[in-house]
């Protein structure tokens, strides 16, 4: 613990000042501090440097508002609503899996009630067919959701990549139809960028894959 | 039959030492962000994540925080769990981009003088810039470990939120500390 010069070495005093060492350790540097001023001052200068950087970490101004709570939990509730049996989880974002989940995909998306419309983007396969209720956010098309506000403002959008159950895109008129047998899974979710709105509430969707 | 509720340990900070909440995780989440949202923004400002892209990582953070809590996910250390999530969205994640690798701690993070005098704020700001040029010369990592702990954690929870050994925390510590000693 002590040095050849027989003072704590300043690894030693850190530790002791973080408490981060055994009660044996520690009683024997507090020990040694009590009889050596040169330990004690250099134990002093460290707790003060570390005060300092404590204040200036408190002091970083902060931007979150107080409204920014309020969509996560709107968003937060809106997920545990529709999450059981049939809820859209969140994908922990990983390129590497989605790039090779999109490689295989064979869809087709199908939009009620109508079937006429415009070929949405990035989806190989899809036949769009319903209501041509599509926006564009941040260069990426999103299909608007039934229960979507026009109201809302779109300016700080969230987009969330999200697996959605088919089941559920079904409930908010967005329906996928196997191209093939083993697409036909009634369980099966899909990747999907959701966009949310400032109230916490899914605006629009946009898949990407499976 | 109704599930029991969950009881989580919110262990290893200054505020939830010893505290044990027993509620939802929606409840869970919506406690945490009550407590952490600011310190969190804060830790992100000061590793260089810009404003927007902070409001974002933080957002996301505590989303996926409820899905691990959903989930029956770890819950021993949310702190630490939520710290490390945000740290590689805001280093590996899309909002990389907005991550300066420098970090310097000018203009990103004016900081609010408390000094009751003209005179006294002067000294204060000078002794503060001082501070900040210092943390502004040690390394990436020093300067995280540096944070966190200002913000409370013991080193083996820098250590999980870093992905570093406990003991590469507390000589990164040790070495960092030693350059603002003799800088200040």
């Amino acid at each position: 613990m002590k040095e050849a010069s027989g003072h704590v070495a300043n690894d030693v005093l850190i530790r002791f000042l973080d408490e981060e060492m055994s009660p044996v350790e520690a009683n024997l540097v507090e020990a040694h501090l009590t009889v050596c001023e040169e330990c004690k001052a250099r134990y002093r200068e460290f707790g003060a440097v570390s005060v300092r950087v404590e204040a200036l970490v408190s002091s970083v101004p902060v931007s979150i508002a107080d409204g920014e709570r309020d969509v996560l939990a709107r968003q937060l509730h809106l997920s545990k609503k529709i999450k059981s049996p049939r809820g859209w989880t969140r994908f922990a974002s990983g390129a590497g899996w989605s790039l090779a989940a999109a490689a295989g995909l064979v869809l087709a998306l199908l939009f009620l009630p109508g079937r006429h419309g415009t070929t949405m983007s990035r989806m190989p396969g899809i036949i769009d067919a319903g209501r041509p209720q599509t926006f564009q956010v941040s260069g990426e098309t999103f299909v608007a959701l039934p229960y979507s506000n026009a109201e809302i403002p779109v300016s700080a959008p969230h987009i969330v990549e999200m697996q959605v159950p088919v089941s559920s895109l079904s409930e908010a008129g967005v329906i996928f139809e196997p191209v093939s047998l083993e697409q036909a899974n009634p369980d099966r979710a899909v990747l999907a960028d959701v966009l949310f709105g400032v109230d916490g509430e899914p605006l629009g969707v946009h898949v990407i894959g499976e | 039959m109704t599930r029991p509720p969950q009881t989580i340990a919110l262990s290893g900070s200054k505020w939830d030492a010893g505290c044990v909440v027993d509620s939802s995780p929606y409840r869970i989440v919506l406690e945490f962000y009550d407590r952490e949202r600011l310190a969190l923004e804060r830790y992100l400002r000061l590793v260089g994540v810009e404003v927007d892209a902070c409001r974002d990582i933080v957002h996301e953070a505590f989303l996926k925080l409820y899905e691990h809590l959903l989930a029956n996910g770890d819950a021993t250390n949310l702190r630490a769990w939520l710290y490390r999530v945000s740290h590689n969205l805001a280093m590996n994640g899309r909002h990389a981009a907005h991550t300066r690798r420098t970090e310097p701690l000018s203009e990103a993070v004016e900081p609010v003088s408390s000094a009751a005098s003209p005179e006294k704020a002067i000294l204060e700001r000078e002794a503060d810039l001082t501070l900040r040029n210092a943390m502004n010369e040690l390394t990436p990592n020093q300067r995280r470990c540096l944070i966190l702990r200002a913000q409370g954690f013991k080193y083996r929870q820098i250590a999980e939120i870093l992905q570093l050994s406990t003991s590469a925390v507390a000589e990164t510590v040790q070495r960092a500390l030693g350059v603002l000693k003799k800088a200040v």
